[in-house]
C-alpha cells in the first residue's frame, strides 16, 4: 500500500510539476490519508491536522515547478509536514503532546470490517502505544513513527528528519525497546505498519 | 491508527491551490536561468567597478592557473550547494556543511601549490591592505550571494541554513576568484585575511539568513 501510493504520488506529482493542474488532486488521494494520519498522531488535534495537511499541500503546489524529475515526493511531503508542524509549535509556544492525556480524536481506525472484539482489542493496543509513545523523546517518537507506522525507509525518514542513516536507526530502536519494555513483545509484533495496512 | 481526512479537506485545498497560481516547471526554470545570468553580469560588473584585471608583473600562467584553479572550486562549491542531486530535501548536512568549510580551505590549497612554483612572483604589503580585498571580496560577491539565495528561496524544509551556509560559501568563492585576477599579493596571511576569509563571512551570513530565505515556512495566513 505504501509503496503503491509512493509511486502513485511520484507520477502524479511529475505531472503536476510540468503543469497538468489534474494531477494535484490525484497527488492529494495519494498523499492526504498518510500525511493526515501522521499529522493527527503528532498534534492530537484533528482540526489542527487538518489545517497543516492544507498548508503542507499548498507548500507543494508554490514549489511545484521546482520539483526534481525523477525524485520521491513522500519524503518530501514528510518533510514539509514537519517543518510547518515545528513551526506552528515555535509560534504557539507550547507543547504538542502531554503523556497520557486522553485521546480526544476519536479516530476511526481503518480496518471497519473487523471483528467487533478485535476492533476493540485494536484500538486499546492502539491507544497503549500512543501512551508509550507520547512519554518518549520526540527525536524517538517521530523517528519511529515514521519508519514503523508511516513505512518510510530509513534512508527516506533520515531525509525527513535531515540526519544520518544511524541516528534514525539508534532511535527507532530505542523507540522500540521503550515500547518492547512496555507492552511485551506479543503486543508489539501486532503493531501495523502502512506496508501491512488495507484501505 | 490511521485516520482519513474529511471529504471536505480536498475541495478545501484545491480551491486555494486554484485561487494561488503557482509556477510549473518550465517557468521556474526561466526564473533560475534569468538569476544566473544576472548574477553573472553583477559579478562582472563588480569586477570592473573595481579597477578590473591587475596581473602587476605575475607570470600569465600564474595568474590563469590560479585564477582557473579557484574557479573550479568555486564551480564545484556551486554546485554541491545549489544543485539538490535526486532528492528533493537536497543533499546531507554534513555534505553541505563540508562544502562551507572546505571551501576557502580548498581555495588556500591551490594557491600554495602555486606560490610553490612561482615563489619570486607577486608583491607583498602590511595587513592593512587586507582591508580593501576582503571589502572587495564581498562586494564583488554580492550579486552571486544574492541570485543563489533567491533561486532557493523557500526550498529547504529540513536544513536551511546549513543550506544557506553552503550557499554563502559558493558566492563567496566566486568572490575570490575575482579579487584573485585583480591583487597581485600572495603572502599567505594576506591572501587568508583577504581572500578566502570573505568566504567564511559568506558562510555565516548565508546561515543567518538561511532560516530565512531558504527554509520553506508555513503561510502567514496559516495557524
Amino acid at each position: 500500500m505504501a509503496d503503491s501510493s509512493a509511486s502513485a504520488a511520484d507520477h502524479a506529482m511529475e505531472r503536476y510539476a510540468a503543469g497538468d493542474d489534474a494531477a494535484f488532486g490525484e497527488l492529494y488521494d495519494a498523499l492526504a490519508p498518510r500525511l493526515h494520519g501522521f499529522l493527527v498522531r503528532q498534534t492530537r488535534d484533528v482540526a489542527r491536522a487538518e489545517d497543516l495537511v492544507q498548508q503542507t499541500f499548498l507548500q507543494i503546489h508554490r514549489a511545484r515547478g521546482r520539483f526534481i524529475p525523477g525524485a520521491e515526493v513522500m519524503p518530501w511531503a514528510f518533510a514539509i509536514a514537519r517543518r510547518l508542524l515545528i513551526d506552528g509549535l515555535r509560534r504557539r509556544k507550547r507543547e504538542v503532546l502531554v503523556a497520557n492525556e486522553e485521546d480526544a480524536t476519536g479516530t476511526p481506525p481503518v480496518a471497519t470490517d473487523a471483528a467487533a472484539d478485535d476492533l476493540v482489542q485494536a484500538q486499546q493496543l492502539a491507544t497503549r502505544i500512543q501512551q508509550v509513545l507520547a512519554g518518549l523523546p520526540e527525536t524517538q517518537r517521530v523517528a519511529f513513527e515514521l519508519v514503523k507506522q508511516e513505512g518510510l525507509s530509513i534512508a527516506e525518514a533520515a531525509q525527513v528528519l535531515g540526519t544520518t542513516v544511524s541516528a534514525v536507526k539508534l532511535r527507532a530502536h530505542r523507540a522500540y525497546e521503550s515500547l518492547r519494555r512496555v507492552l511485551g513483545d506479543a503486543d508489539l509484533q501486532a503493531v501495523p505498519t502502512k506496508k501491512e495496512q488495507t484501505p | 491508527m490511521t485516520t482519513l481526512p474529511p471529504p471536505g479537506l480536498k475541495l478545501r485545498i484545491l480551491g486555494a491551490a486554484r485561487a494561488e497560481p503557482s509556477p510549473t516547471r518550465p517557468a521556474v526554470k526561466r526564473r533560475v536561468a534569468l538569476l544566473i545570468a544576472a548574477s553573472i553580469a553583477g559579478l562582472a560588473a563588480a569586477f570592473l567597478a573595481a579597477g578590473g584585471l591587475h596581473t602587476d608583473g605575475r607570470p600569465t600562467l600564474q595568474v590563469a592557473g590560479s585564477a582557473l584553479g579557484w574557479a573550479a572550486v568555486a564551480g564545484v562549491a556551486t554546485w554541491q550547494a545549489f544543485a539538490r542531486g535526486k532528492s528533493m530535501l537536497g543533499r546531507p548536512s554534513g555534505q553541505l556543511l563540508a562544502v562551507a568549510l572546505a571551501t576557502p580551505i580548498a581555495l588556500l590549497g591551490w594557491l600554495a601549490v602555486w606560490d610553490a612554483r612561482y615563489p619570486e612572483a607577486g608583491t607583498t604589503c602590511g595587513l592593512a591592505h587586507c582591508i580593501p580585498c576582503f571589502l572587495l571580496t564581498l562586494f564583488m560577491a554580492a550579486a552571486p550571494f544574492g541570485a543563489l539565495l533567491l533561486a532557493r528561496r523557500e526550498t529547504d524544509p529540513v536544513h536551511p541554513r546549513v543550506t544557506g551556509a553552503a550557499l554563502g560559501a559558493a558566492a563567496g568563492a566566486w568572490g575570490a576568484v575575482m579579487i584573485d585576477l585583480r591583487c597581485s599579493v600572495i603572502t599567505m596571511t594576506h591572501v587568508t585575511l583577504g581572500h578566502a576569509l570573505p568566504v567564511l563571512v559568506l558562510a555565516a551570513l548565508g546561515a543567518l539568513l538561511g532560516g530565512r530565505v531558504v527554509g520553506m515556512r508555513g503561510s502567514r495566513a496559516g495557524s
